[in-house]
């Protein structure tokens, strides 16, 4: 018997009285790594925010077999740029999940030193966040997320901006929590090239869920590169 | 120095205006932080309305300036997060609101004993016992409530929906965030009036931002650029005899000026180009 995580039922969104997200439907195991593809404006990150109840639904439903979620959004190391915090105060916020007021002890301490070491980022976490670059910055949120042992991890165009080899080791790190830690991961992106390589499941979202499955049957049965191309340049 | 605190009216200027060298900073670190660095000063501005009417129904303006500050703050919030418009043209027009509502009303009382200047610009030589007291009895709890909720600010600060996604109140700490503002506003209008009370929750922090590698240094850094500015402001104001409203903000500006110069810049994020 499959262990679900997330069930999502006839889920609608609108905005400003137009349809963003119609009649989706689909649910997630435990321990799958999903990526979500999709081009400009197909409400990808309108469904991740949903899914983590940063968003309310207009009709249908979200159930979620756990509370512990950790999401970092797109754009964050922009928002980072200027932001007079270390690496370890960042991180730090992380904590909170286990509860607002919490204060940090000695052994969540041990758990961020851990989360960073992680990532690779032990060494930088007396550095202001903005000093370090932008694949750094996206590692630093990873550790803030996996900080709090999450056991669904979502991530909405973590990769934007960041240079082919950082992306590569980036999606890497994901399939290392996914596999060794057991964290379901749900990604959005559009650059299919990367995550196809990593992912478990595969969906294409373009207002209505198109496609969810295996990647393998996503380019041989749904698409071809050539139409997927051009279905994403749209 | 010893010779300005024979007088008590400095003792009670120099004691309020400590408690507002504190409190300014730890709550502007989050305003200025979450781009909302003039909210303060429509809070401020629109709590002018709530001075008059006090003076009109006979409440005490402290109360009816934590009132209206608690007010134009949550509406402030609400009209921004229900429109498509801009933070600044809500709080524009909400200013504006508050201060029309206020010279309608003074213009309709004609005759009311209304010390508008105090209001205006400020009257920190002017606090007596009771005034003292009730400084200290709003910014005692407000000092405490941010000591509390320290992380969970930083967090909705940083990054709203990833503390939202983590199951954070962010709402609520939003709300908490204004009261605590209003309150801190209640109590700078008396020292540095209307005018200029959002110039001391935004000039210190600007400047602990300057010189300061990590959130809790620029906290820290902050509280002392306040502190220093308000002591050395009153001191300034008291042999120069000028407003210690004025001193004190320039003190404050002068302290950022030294920030910019570079003279920090071994720390500063500037440091690396």
């Amino acid at each position: 018997m499959s262990d679900k995580i997330l069930e999502v039922r006839g889920l609608y969104f609108t905005y400003d009285g137009e349809n963003v997200l119609e009649d989706i439907t689909f649910s997630l195991d435990r321990g799958e790594f999903l990526g979500i593809i999709g081009p400009n404006g197909s409400g990808k990150s309108t469904l991740l925010k949903l899914i983590t109840g940063i968003l309310k639904p207009d009709r249908g439903e979200i159930k979620l077999y756990t509370d512990r979620i950790s999401y970092i959004p797109q754009k964050i190391t922009s928002l980072s740029y200027n932001f007079p915090a270390t690496v370890e105060e960042i991180v730090s916020l992380g904590i909170l999940s286990k509860g607002m007021l919490k204060r940090i002890s000695r052994k969540d301490y041990n758990l961020i030193e851990q989360a960073l070491d992680k990532v690779g980022l032990l060494e930088l976490k007396n550095k202001r966040l903005g000093e370090l670059s932008g694949g750094q910055q996206q590692r630093v949120h990873i550790a803030r997320a996996i900080v709090s042992n999450p056991e669904l991890l979502v991530l909405d165009e973590p990769t934007t901006g960041i240079d082919i080899v950082n992306q590569t080791r980036f999606y890497e790190l994901l399939g290392h929590l996914n596999s060794e830690m057991g964290i379901t991961v749900i990604i959005v992106s559009h650059d299919i090239s990367t995550i196809a390589g990593e992912v478990t499941t595969m969906a294409y979202l373009d207002k209505k869920l198109h496609f969810i499955g295996k990647p393998k049957d996503f380019f041989r049965k749904i698409l071809w590169p050539v139409e997927l191309e051009d279905l994403l340049s749209r | 120095m010893m010779d300005i605190l024979q007088y008590s009216f400095m003792r009670y200027a120099l004691i309020s205006g400590i408690f507002v060298g504190i409190l300014c900073p730890i709550i502007g670190v989050f305003l200025v932080l979450k781009n909302l660095s003039l909210i303060a000063d429509g809070m401020a501005h629109f709590s002018f309305g709530g001075i008059a009417l006090g003076i009109v129904l006979g409440i005490s303006p402290t109360y009816m300036i934590l009132l209206f500050s608690i007010l134009g703050g949550l509406l402030i919030n609400y009209v921004i997060r229900r429109t498509k418009l801009y933070g600044d043209t809500v709080i524009a027009i909400l200013l504006s609101t508050g201060l029309a509502i206020g010279i309608t009303i003074i213009s309709l009382a004609r005759g009311t004993n209304f010390n508008i200047n105090a209001y205006l610009f400020g009257s920190l030589l002017a606090i007596d016992e009771k005034e003292l007291m009730s400084i200290i009895l709003l910014g005692i709890p407000a000092i405490i409530l941010v000591i509390i909720f320290y992380r969970p600010l930083l967090y909705i600060t940083f990054d709203e929906d990833s503390a939202k996604a983590s199951g954070l109140p962010v709402e609520s700490i939003n709300i908490l965030l204004v009261i605590l503002s209003a309150v801190t506003i209640a109590i700078t209008i008396k020292v540095a009036g209307i005018l200029l009370t959002s110039a001391l929750i935004v000039i210190p922090v600007a400047t602990g931002i300057q010189i300061s590698n990590s959130f809790k240094k620029t906290l820290l850094s902050s509280v002392v650029t306040g502190i220093i500015s308000v002591i050395l402001g009153l001191i300034i104001s008291y042999y120069l005899n000028i407003a210690p409203g004025g001193a004190i903000v320039l003190v404050s500006v002068l302290i950022f000026l030294l920030s910019i110069s570079g003279l920090f810049d071994q720390k500063g994020y500037y440091s690396k180009t």
